[in-house]
């Protein structure tokens, strides 16, 4: 028998026997749970590494000065200078993501669109042609992504666009894994505008 | 020889209080388990919210809580609805209650230092596992769990026993 309390009507909490037991209780609760916990997040494929950091600071190293490569040949003005200075990385247009998804090497992927939102929101829409990778779970798809980036000469980030900053997460990691910075560019509009701007004209996700 | 009837100490299993106690477990271990799944399944989102907070600066609480707060409170949801150790898991959810609203209070403070809005007419989504809230309800709420949480540890209906159907 594992009784808890002695037999009283009173209140168990009030015996200082009782309240022991309670913190016990507790605490065995809390490690149990801990434990559970460690074993669920270690199972669980959408569970996170304790030990990284998925929000890194950005690097002192912007590469605004320098001229990378335009993905797009578009009359738009380069957007090199109009990056914002807080950012690692060069900013495009819409414009010239959808002057980029029309172009022959967009097609043999020496231009790259990655998505970086969850598998999910990609499944259910993403902007044409694009390679999605999540900075998130990046074993699932980076033995595809990576050597892709290597390759390309060009590579447009983007997620859902606003306040969403995976975009530039997933392009430091990118970076982090070796990909030269001045071919990464990040489309701040993201999937929010791709899609409100001009869905109509945007053939249907293949 | 006649020997007195023993008189038997413990409270009738199905008295209404025994009945309520029942249900607020239930209800609050319902409760946790709905919102902790609604995080595990996307603990990167939490992370992401958890991170606007501003509390913890280092990567490794920040997804260590992130990562396992959820399936903890699964877990205390399941203790709490099985009625296993009721009293333990509801002293550590009232704990959990009351450093979500102290969280969620500094969280819209801050909100309202930036948007100057009235506090009650702050809105935001405090990762709890229920979407954007207006910070008032979402106190309001919290105090609500942390009360049956403080009584199911506190009750005398509570089981004086780790197996509550004892």
């Amino acid at each position: 028998m594992i009784d808890g309390f002695s037999a009283s009507a009173k209140s168990p909490v009030g015996k200082p026997a009782g309240l022991h037991r309670l913190v016990l209780e507790s605490w065995v609760v809390g490690g149990f749970g801990l434990l559970l916990a460690l074993a669920a997040n270690a199972l669980s494929p959408r569970g996170l590494a304790l030990d990284r950091d998925y929000f890194p600071p950005q690097t002192a190293t912007a590469p605004l000065q320098s001229p990378a490569p335009a993905p797009a040949p578009t009359p738009q003005p380069a957007p090199v200078a109009d990056s914002p200075p807080t950012h690692d990385f060069r900013t495009v247009t819409r414009d010239q993501v959808e002057a980029m998804t029309r172009d022959a090497k967009f097609v043999t992927r020496k231009w790259l669109l990655i998505d970086a939102r969850r598998p999910e929101l990609h499944h259910q829409g993403h902007i044409p042609g694009s390679l999605q990778f999540d900075r998130f779970q990046p074993g699932q798809n980076l033995a595809t992504v990576l050597p892709a980036c290597l390759a390309a000469e060009s590579i447009v980030i983007y997620c859902n666009g606003g306040a969403c900053e995976d975009s530039h997460f997933a392009a430091r990691m990118l970076r982090d894994f070796g990909v030269p910075t001045d071919r990464i560019a990040i489309y701040e509009g993201g999937f929010f505008e791709w899609q409100s701007n001009a869905s109509s004209k945007s053939p249907p996700a293949p | 020889m006649s020997t007195a009837p023993a008189l038997d100490p413990r409270p009738r299993p199905w008295s209404t209080g025994r009945l309520i106690h029942h249900g607020g477990r239930i209800l609050l271990g319902a409760f946790l388990i709905q919102m902790g799944l609604v995080k595990a399944l996307d603990p990167a989102d939490f992370l992401k919210l958890l991170r606007e907070y501003h509390l913890l600066a280092s990567p490794w609480p920040l997804n260590a809580i992130a990562a396992l707060l959820p399936w903890f409170e699964i877990f205390c949801g399941l203790l709490l609805v099985v009625g296993i150790v009721v009293r333990g898991a509801a002293l550590i959810v009232t704990t959990l209650f009351l450093a979500f609203s102290l969280a969620i209070l500094h969280r819209a403070l801050e909100l309202q230092a930036t948007l100057d809005l009235p506090f009650c007419a702050i809105r935001f989504d405090c990762g709890c596992g229920a979407g954007e809230i207006l910070v008032c309800a979402k106190l309001l709420e919290n105090l609500t769990w942390f009360a049956l949480a403080s009584w199911l540890v506190i009750s005398r209906h509570a089981p004086r026993h780790l197996l509550v159907w004892r």
